[in-house]
């Protein structure tokens, strides 16, 4: 038999875990499910030093547990599971997992978004050996190693701002001749000694024996292919949506972002969606967590009406 | 619940290499979150597999040696020995019944 709540919450960074607070806060008996148990993206990311309140700036890791003490306080149970498949179109809904199956009155996807990968041979293979996506994670391996950072937007320059704590140089290598980060970012990069830039450039193949150890670089306006000696390689070329698990459930667009309107809600009734699941604008962690305080709003309302 | 022993690199060869148990070890450091969400999987996992598998985790940080014998670099990385031999090896946080299957995979 299947256990029933009112609200499932599925995915557990800032949007998720705000929905989460302001369900518990409004008594309802809600559950979160993730697979690394909270924080999402969050438990990537270097620093945060654009989340209101925290004025020099807050680590990652340190504001998911802050979120997930904050939401469990009032009420909201996390569950460490991923969610395989989502009925949406029966009343209750119905969420499968490895472990069974559970029923919902209500669902907030707060799913977020995953690391795009270069998918350049060597890739897959070096994963934990030199290729990372997670400056906060593995940083700390490259002592006084050179370097290689991939992506020209905010998450590669913070982090890259990162491991020049560690490493000898940091290559950033961009594919355009100009960097997508923050102003303020892009000061400090360019003021730092130990950043190089390598422009106009893409990776073509990950190098290793046992380890990474170069990169096959090519300018792709002269077409020029050079070799680039590293012992380490971090990818921050953007993310993409995890909806892969919905299936059709909900409609999402052609980049796999779930369309909602301004009310956050889906294609099917009751099913909202959340912060970077459904964003491809702002992607920020205070807005993810503006929309989940939202979409709790708005899912308490309904469960409120549907007098079930 | 056990609690998940911790090794230095001192007690790596009598710990992992000279066990007679297949044993897994998850390389951690103390700045990965996910590595620590990752600890109560290892101990569920720990708990089923008593008397059959050891489980270890031990800090790459601080034991840089070790984890640069076994190429790691990125944590958490989880490598299953067996006879003092990596038998298998999976990088990133993986969910239980993942990690049981590779586990079963080696025990059966």
């Amino acid at each position: 038999m299947a256990v029933s709540h009112e609200l499932v919450i599925i995915g557990g960074g800032p949007a998720g875990l705000t929905a989460g607070l302001y369900a518990g806060r409004a008594r309802l008996d809600v559950i979160m499910l993730d697979p690394t148990g909270g924080g999402g993206y969050l438990n990537y990311t270097e620093s945060i030093e654009n989340y209101p309140g925290f004025p020099d700036g807050v680590a990652g890791p340190d504001l998911a547990e802050l979120l997930i003490l904050h939401a469990t306080k009032f009420g909201l149970k996390i569950k460490t599971e991923e969610v395989t498949e989502l009925v949406a179109a029966e009343n209750p809904k119905r969420l499968k997992t490895p472990s069974g199956e559970l029923r919902a009155k209500a669902v907030i996807i707060t799913t977020g978004s995953k690391p795009m990968k270069l998918g350049v041979p060597g890739e897959e293979e070096y994963v934990g050996r030199g290729v990372s996506y997670c400056a906060t994670c593995d940083a700390a391996f490259f002592n006084d190693q050179n370097v290689a950072v991939v992506g020209g937007g905010n998450a590669a320059i913070d982090e890259g701002l990162a491991i020049t704590r560690h490493a000898r140089k940091v290559f950033v290598i961009h594919r355009r001749n100009t960097l997508r980060a923050e102003k303020v970012l892009q000061e400090r990069a360019f003021a730092n000694e130990k950043m190089h830039f390598i422009w106009n450039t893409v990776v073509d193949r990950i190098h290793g024996d046992g380890k990474v150890t170069g990169l096959s670089i090519r300018n792709i306006e002269t077409g020029e292919i050079s070799e680039l000696e590293i012992d380490g390689v971090f990818i921050f070329i953007g993310t993409r949506p995890t909806t892969e698990f919905l299936r059709g459930a909900v409609k999402t667009d052609e980049r796999g972002y779930i369309v909602t309107g301004r009310s956050l809600e889906t294609s099917v009734k009751g099913v909202w969606a959340a912060g970077d699941v459904q964003d491809p604008v702002y992607r920020q962690a205070i807005t993810a967590a503006g929309q989940g305080a939202a979409a709790a709003i708005l899912a308490e309302k309904y469960l409120q009406q549907m007098k079930w | 619940m056990l609690k998940l022993m911790e090794i230095s690199g001192d007690a790596f060869a009598t710990e992992v290499l000279e066990s007679t148990m297949p044993v897994v070890v998850e390389f951690y450091t103390p700045t990965c979150k996910f590595c620590k969400r990752f600890d109560p999987i290892i101990e569920t996992l720990a708990d089923r597999y008593e008397g059959s598998v050891k489980f270890l985790r031990i800090n790459a940080a601080e034991n840089r040696e070790i984890a640069m014998q076994f190429d790691v670099f990125g944590v958490p990385t989880t490598i299953i020995f067996r006879s003092g031999d990596v038998v298998d090896r999976i990088s990133g946080f993986v969910p239980e019944a993942e990690l049981a299957n590779r586990i079963d995979a080696i025990v059966k």
